[in-house]
C-alpha cells in the first residue's frame, strides 16, 4: 500500500479542471447526485439515501442569468450557483438541498425553488439556534421531516443502521481531515497551502469512501516526515471564501505559506464532535447543535475570535489574511471584532475583499506582497 | 405645404437631439449637436437648426414636446415626458412591428418591451453605471489612442477578440493596457470591448425579457461592432434605423402631434356645440 | 408631506413618543427600572408585562434617517471596520452607541440592561446583537423563529416559538427580580391584540377612494405599534387616529388634490427622501395607499388558537411578510393589489436588507407577467444617502407613472 504522494494528487486534482469530475462519472454509472450548499446539511443523511453528496460550490465567470433575478448587492456566490443552475450545470444533480443560514440563502432558495426547473429541492430549516434543548427538540423534528422528505423523492427507506453507517463512514472522514490538519500544524513544511487546499476541495467533491482511502495513504506517508525549517511567514486564511484556492496560490506565490484556514470550505467543515451514543437522527442533531458556529448561526457565549488566537499561537502563525467575499454580512460582522482581538495580541491582520467568480485581480496580489513584505521586516 | 408643425427636443447630458415633423407626421428635419454642458442653449440651437433647414417660421410650430436629461429646465415648451416613452413611440412609429427597445446613449442605456400597440411595458434603465454606455468606448478609444468612429469597422475586421473580464469601466482601462503591454492587437482589444458592452447591456435587457423584433437606437448603434456583438449575444437580429440617435427626439415628436390632433379635435367639438 | 389637510392625530403621536422617550431617558439613571433593546419583530408584550422599557434601534436608526444624520454616524462604525456593504441600521446603531451621538435629544439611546433579538426579521439583526452584547455586557435573549419557506406555518415551528417565549417569560422575570404574573402578561397580550387590531383597521380604511391618508404617512404613524404595542397609551392613540380617518372619510378628504392612481409600496421607507417621493408622486396625482412594511405590524397568523394566547402569540410571531418565502409574498401582494384598488406596486430595492429585498425581482416579474400589474423597482437604501439620486430616481418615477398612465386610460 501507500501510493506516491504525486499519485494521490493527481487523483485530488481531477476536481481542479471539472468540479464535478466525480459526481458527473458517478452518475453516468447509474448513482444519484445530491448536491448540498451548507455544511450544516445532514450529508450523513443523503449518504444513506443512497445519494453521493457533493458541495455546490459557484464557478468562474459571470453571472447574466443569476443578474436577472438577484440584485448587484447579492454576494457572487450565491450569483454565481443561481447561474449554474439557470444555465443548467447543475442538471446532473438529483437533488438539491439549501440550508436556511444567512438571509441571502434564504431568498436564494426560494429564488433557485421558483426558476430552476427539472431538480427536487429540499430546505432544510436548521435553527439558528446553536445551543440548547428547546433548538435541539426543533432540529430533531426537522431532520425527521428531511429524512421522510428524502425517502418520498427516492423511494428508498432510510433505516436506522444505514444512517448509523453514513454517520460512522462521515466521522472517520472528519478524523482523517483533522489528523492532516494537526500534522500541517505541527510540521507546515509538509505541503503547501496550496496542495493542502486541493485535498480540502477534492474532499467536498469525492465520495468519502473513495477521499477516506486516499487520505489514510497520505497520512501514513507523511506522518514521520521530520519537520523542516520554515523561512516563509506563516499565514493563517480566514473569511467567507468558498474556493480558496486562486488566493491561496496568489498569497503562496509572493513568498508566504498559507499553514492553516478558519474558512468554511476548509477546516470549519470537519468542526462536528464524535457520534455520540443514541438514535441516529437524535445524535445527528446533537452533532450539528454542538459544533464551532458558523458565523451565520447564534450560540450564545461563543467568541469567534478564540479559534483565531488559538490557531495562531499553536502554529506559530505571522499574519492573518481575511478573505472577506464582497456582501457576506455574517463576517463582515465579526470583522471589527476579531481585528480589535488580534491587534490587542499582536497579531498583523489584512482584509481583502474578495469576488468568489473572477480571477484573482492584480489588486489582490499587490495588498498582499505587501503585507508579507511588512512581515518580513518584523 | 403643412398648415403646421410640431418640435421633439431630446436634451440629453452629451448631445441635444430635434426633429421637426408634419401635420402628416412626416419628418421634415433634424439636428445633432454637442451640448458642451449648455443645456438650455443647445436646446435653442437645435430647434433654430431645424427651423432653418425647412424654413419654417416658429409661429407655425403648434407644439414642442421635450425629453432627456434637460426637458425640464426649456422654457417653451408643451410639455415634457421621459426617453422611455419618447424612444417606445420613436421606435413604433419607424417600424410599428417593433417589440423590444435597446438604447445605448452617451451616458446611459435602456432596455424597453413594448406592448403589442406600441405602448411602454416593462422598462430598466442603467444611468448609475459607465459600463454599458458609450462613455466607455468612449474612455477606450482614448487609451488605445483611436477614433471612436473607428472601433466599429476595427471590431468587425478583427479575426480575434480579447476578453475583458473587469466590469467596471475604471479597471477595464487597466485591463486593456495591460492586454496592450501583453502583445494583443489593438483591433481584438476593441473586439473585447464590443463584446464586454454587449454582454453588459444583454444583462440589462433580459432584466426586461427580450422579445424580438428588436430595435437599437442611440449613438452607439452607428458602431457596428456593438451591434454585432450585441446581435451574437442576444442571439437576435438587431433594427438599426437610418439616424439611431433622434430616435427619442422622433417620438417626442410624434407625441407632439398626437397632442395637437387631440386639442384641434376637442377645440372643433367646442365651437359646434356653441 | 403636500396633505391638502394636515392629519391632526400626528401631533398626538408626537407627544405620545416624547413622553415615552423621556421616561427611558429618566429609566437610565433609575437601576430599579430596567431597559431593553428589542428588534422591531420582538416580542414586545413580554418586556411590558415585565415593567421593563424597551429601546428599538431600529426606529432610532431611522429617526436619524429622517433627520439626515444617519451618515456622520454610520461613519463612525466604518472606522471601526464595518463594511459599507452592511445594513444602515446597524451602522448607525452601532454608530450611535460608539460617537454617542443620536437623534434623540442628540445623543445616544439610554444603554441597556438586557437584549432581545428575534430573528423574524432578518438574520442581521443576530449578528447586530452579537455585537451590541460584546460592547455592553448585558444578557442577550435570542428568539429564533425559523424562516417559513412554505404559505403555512409549520406547528413544529410554533412549538419551537412557545417553549422559547416561555423561556423570555422566565429570564426577564430573573433580570427584573419579578416574576412576571400570568395575569399580567394576558393582560398585555389583550392590550396588544386590540392595538393590532386597530392598526389592521387603520390600514383597511386606506382602501376607500380617496385614501384619508398614504403610506408615507403610515411609516410615520407605525411607531406607536412597534414600540408602544401593548400598553393602553397605544390604543387609545390608534382609537383616535381611527376617528379621524373616518371623519376624513365621510368628508372626502383624501391626501391629494385629485387621486387618479393608487398604488402600493414594498419594502421599507426610504427614511430620507419621504417628502420628494411624496411630491413626486403627488405630481403624478398617484397616491400610495399600502405598503407590505407597514402591514408587517399586524400580522396574525392564519390558525391563531385564541383560547391559548401564548400560543397564538408564537404563531403570531412567524406570520411576518418577511418571515415568509416568496409563494406567501407573492398571494400577499396580489391581495393587496385587489383590496386596495392598485394601479401599480413600487417596490424599493433596499441595499440594507437582504432578507426584503432578495426575491423582488421574481416577485416583480410574476406581478408583471401573471397579473398585469405594472411594477417600478427603486434601488436605494433605507438610510444611506449615499445611495440616491434625486434625477434617476424622479426619471424612474415619471416613466412608470406615464406607463400606468398610458395603460390606465386604455382599460
Amino acid at each position: 500500500m501507500g501510493l506516491d504522494v504525486n499519485d494521490l494528487f493527481h487523483l485530488f486534482t481531477k476536481v481542479q479542471d471539472d468540479l464535478y469530475y466525480f459526481a458527473k462519472k458517478a452518475k453516468q454509472g447509474g448513482e444519484k447526485i445530491a448536491g448540498f450548499l451548507c455544511t450544516y446539511s445532514p450529508q450523513e443523511l443523503f449518504h444513506a439515501g443512497g445519494y453521493f453528496p457533493v458541495r455546490v460550490i459557484g464557478g468562474e465567470g459571470g453571472t447574466p442569468l443569476a443578474d436577472q433575478w438577484l440584485q448587484p448587492y447579492a454576494c457572487s456566490f450565491a450569483k454565481s450557483v443561481l447561474n449554474l443552475g439557470l444555465t443548467g450545470d447543475f442538471s446532473f444533480l438529483d437533488l438539491v438541498v439549501f440550508s436556511h443560514t444567512c438571509d441571502t440563502m434564504q431568498n436564494l432558495a426560494e429564488v433557485w425553488r421558483r426558476r430552476v426547473e427539472g431538480i427536487p429541492v429540499i430546505i432544510v430549516s436548521t435553527p439558528n439556534l446553536n445551543a440548547g434543548e428547546i433548538a435541539l427538540t426543533y432540529l430533531k423534528r426537522e431532520l425527521v421531516r428531511v429524512k421522510e422528505e428524502v425517502e418520498r423523492i427516492s423511494g428508498d427507506k432510510i433505516t436506522d443502521e444505514r444512517l448509523l453507517e453514513s454517520m460512522r463512514l462521515y466521522e472517520r472522514h472528519r478524523n482523517n481531515m483533522n489528523r492532516l490538519y494537526q500534522l500541517r500544524q505541527a510540521n507546515p513544511s509538509l505541503m503547501t497551502g496550496t496542495e493542502m487546499f486541493v485535498v480540502v476541495l477534492s474532499s467536498f467533491l469525492m465520495k468519502k469512501e473513495e477521499h477516506n482511502t486516499l487520505l489514510e495513504d497520505l497520512i501514513k506517508t507523511l506522518e514521520n516526515v521530520p519537520p523542516q525549517e520554515i523561512k516563509r511567514p506563516r499565514i493563517l486564511v480566514g473569511g467567507s471564501v468558498c474556493q480558496a484556492q486562486g488566493f491561496i496560490q496568489s498569497i503562496e506565490a509572493v513568498g508566504a505559506l498559507v499553514c492553516n484556514d478558519d474558512l468554511c470550505m476548509g477546516s470549519r467543515s470537519y468542526v462536528l464532535p464524535p457520534v455520540p451514543q443514541g438514535e441516529p437522527i437524535d445524535m445527528l442533531a446533537q452533532m450539528y447543535l454542538s459544533r464551532i458556529p458558523c458565523p451565520a448561526f447564534h450560540k450564545p457565549g461563543y467568541d469567534p475570535a478564540e479559534i483565531y488566537i488559538e490557531k495562531v499561537k499553536a502554529g506559530n502563525i505571522d499574519g492573518v489574511i481575511f478573505l472577506q467575499t464582497k456582501f457576506c454580512d455574517p463576517y463582515a460582522f465579526n470583522y471589527p471584532y476579531l481585528r480589535k482581538r488580534l491587534e490587542q495580541e499582536g497579531i498583523p491582520s489584512l482584509l481583502l475583499e474578495v469576488e468568489q467568480n473572477q480571477p484573482v485581480p492584480e489588486a489582490f496580489r499587490t495588498r498582499v506582497e505587501a503585507f508579507v513584505e511588512t512581515l518580513n521586516n518584523r | 405645404m403643412s398648415d403646421y408643425f410640431v418640435i421633439g427636443l431630446d436634451i440629453g447630458s452629451a448631445t441635444a437631439k430635434a426633429v421637426l415633423v408634419d401635420n402628416e407626421g412626416k419628418k421634415c428635419a433634424y439636428a445633432v449637436r454637442p451640448t458642451g454642458g449648455r443645456l438650455v442653449q443647445s436646446a435653442e440651437d437645435v430647434k433654430k437648426e431645424v427651423l432653418s433647414k425647412t424654413g419654417v417660421v416658429e409661429e407655425s410650430v403648434k407644439a414642442i414636446i421635450t425629453t432627456g436629461y434637460g426637458r425640464d429646465i426649456v422654457q417653451n415648451k408643451t410639455k415634457s415626458l421621459t426617453e422611455i416613452t419618447c424612444h417606445a413611440k420613436g421606435a413604433y412609429i419607424t417600424m410599428p412591428d417593433i417589440r423590444f427597445v435597446i438604447d445605448i446613449g452617451g451616458q446611459d442605456s435602456k432596455a424597453i418591451l413594448l406592448e403589442s400597440d406600441g405602448q411602454v411595458g416593462r422598462f430598466e434603465m442603467n444611468d448609475k453605471c459607465a459600463a454599458g454606455t458609450g462613455r466607455f468606448l468612449e474612455v477606450m478609444a482614448r487609451t488605445l489612442g483611436i477614433h471612436l468612429d473607428e472601433m466599429g469597422d476595427m471590431a468587425l475586421r478583427s479575426e480575434k477578440c480579447s476578453k475583458i473580464s473587469s466590469t467596471c469601466t475604471v479597471f477595464a482601462e487597466s485591463e486593456v493596457i495591460s492586454l496592450l503591454a501583453q502583445g494583443e492587437e489593438i483591433p481584438s482589444v476593441v473586439s473585447g470591448l464590443c463584446r464586454a458592452i454587449a454582454e453588459r447591456v444583454y444583462g440589462l435587457a433580459s432584466r426586461v425579457g427580450i422579445t424580438p423584433p428588436i430595435m437599437m437606437t442611440g449613438g452607439v448603434a452607428k458602431n457596428k461592432g456593438v451591434v454585432s456583438w450585441l446581435s451574437k449575444v442576444l442571439k437576435q437580429e438587431l433594427i438599426v434605423p437610418e439616424e439611431p440617435q433622434i430616435i427619442g427626439a422622433l417620438g417626442a415628436s410624434i407625441i407632439g402631434l398626437e397632442w395637437v390632433k387631440k386639442n384641434n379635435e376637442t377645440m372643433n367639438k367646442i365651437t359646434q356645440n356653441i | 408631506m403636500s396633505q391638502r389637510v394636515p392629519i391632526r392625530s400626528t401631533a398626538k403621536m408626537k407627544e405620545l413618543m416624547g413622553f415615552y422617550y423621556m421616561m427611558a431617558k429618566a429609566a437610565e439613571n433609575d437601576p430599579s427600572q430596567k431597559i431593553a433593546w428589542i428588534t422591531s419583530g420582538g416580542p414586545v408584550e413580554i418586556l411590558h408585562a415585565g415593567g421593563v422599557i424597551p429601546i428599538y434601534p431600529e426606529n432610532v436608526a431611522a429617526m436619524a434617517g429622517t433627520m439626515k444624520i444617519s451618515d456622520e454616524i454610520c461613519a463612525v462604525a466604518e472606522e471601526q471596520g464595518f463594511s459599507r456593504d452592511l445594513c444602515s441600521y446597524a451602522r448607525t446603531d452601532i454608530g450611535s452607541v460608539l460617537s454617542g451621538k443620536g437623534p434623540i435629544m442628540g445623543s445616544a439611546s439610554p444603554k441597556p440592561d438586557f437584549l432581545v433579538c428575534c430573528n423574524n426579521i432578518c438574520g442581521t439583526v443576530t449578528k447586530w446583537y452579537e455585537e451590541l452584547q460584546r460592547i455592553f455586557n448585558v444578557p442577550l435573549i435570542f428568539i429564533d423563529a425559523p424562516f417559513q419557506y412554505g404559505t403555512k406555518d409549520r406547528p413544529e415551528a410554533i412549538d419551537y416559538m412557545e417553549a422559547q417565549l416561555k423561556k423570555m417569560i422566565e429570564q426577564v422575570g430573573e433580570i427584573t427580580g419579578n416574576p412576571i404574573s400570568w395575569d399580567k402578561l394576558m393582560e398585555t397580550l389583550e392590550l396588544a391584540d386590540r392595538a393590532v387590531k386597530l392598526w389592521r383597521e387603520i390600514q383597511d380604511l386606506l382602501q376607500h377612494k380617496p385614501a384619508p391618508m398614504n403610506s408615507f404617512d403610515t411609516f410615520i404613524h407605525l411607531a406607536p405599534i412597534v414600540t408602544l404595542r401593548g400598553t393602553q397609551g397605544c390604543i387609545e392613540y390608534y382609537e383616535s387616529l381611527k376617528a379621524e380617518m373616518l371623519e376624513r372619510i365621510e368628508q372626502g378628504i383624501g391626501t391629494l388634490e385629485k387621486e387618479e392612481y393608487r398604488l402600493g409600496w414594498d419594502n421599507l421607507a426610504i427614511w430620507y427622501k419621504i417628502k420628494f417621493l411624496s411630491e413626486r408622486f403627488s405630481q403624478h396625482n398617484a397616491a400610495l395607499v399600502v405598503s407590505t412594511y407597514t402591514r408587517s405590524f399586524c400580522y396574525q397568523a392564519e390558525d391563531r388558537d385564541i383560547s391559548n394566547p401564548l400560543r397564538a402569540m408564537s404563531a403570531d410571531y412567524l406570520a411576518g411578510y418577511i418571515n415568509h418565502g416568496l409563494d406567501f409574498r407573492e398571494r400577499e401582494l396580489y391581495q393587496m393589489v385587489k383590496d386596495f384598488s392598485l394601479d401599480g406596486l413600487v417596490m424599493h430595492s433596499n441595499r440594507s436588507c437582504r432578507a426584503y429585498s432578495f426575491g423582488q425581482y421574481e416577485l416583480a416579474r410574476t406581478m408583471e407577467d401573471k397579473y398585469g400589474v405594472p411594477v417600478l423597482l427603486i434601488e436605494a437604501d433605507q438610510n444611506d444617502t449615499r445611495m440616491w439620486s434625486d434625477e434617476q430616481v424622479g426619471n424612474r418615477i415619471d416613466a412608470f407613472m406615464e406607463r400606468v398612465a398610458s395603460k390606465k386610460k386604455r382599460t
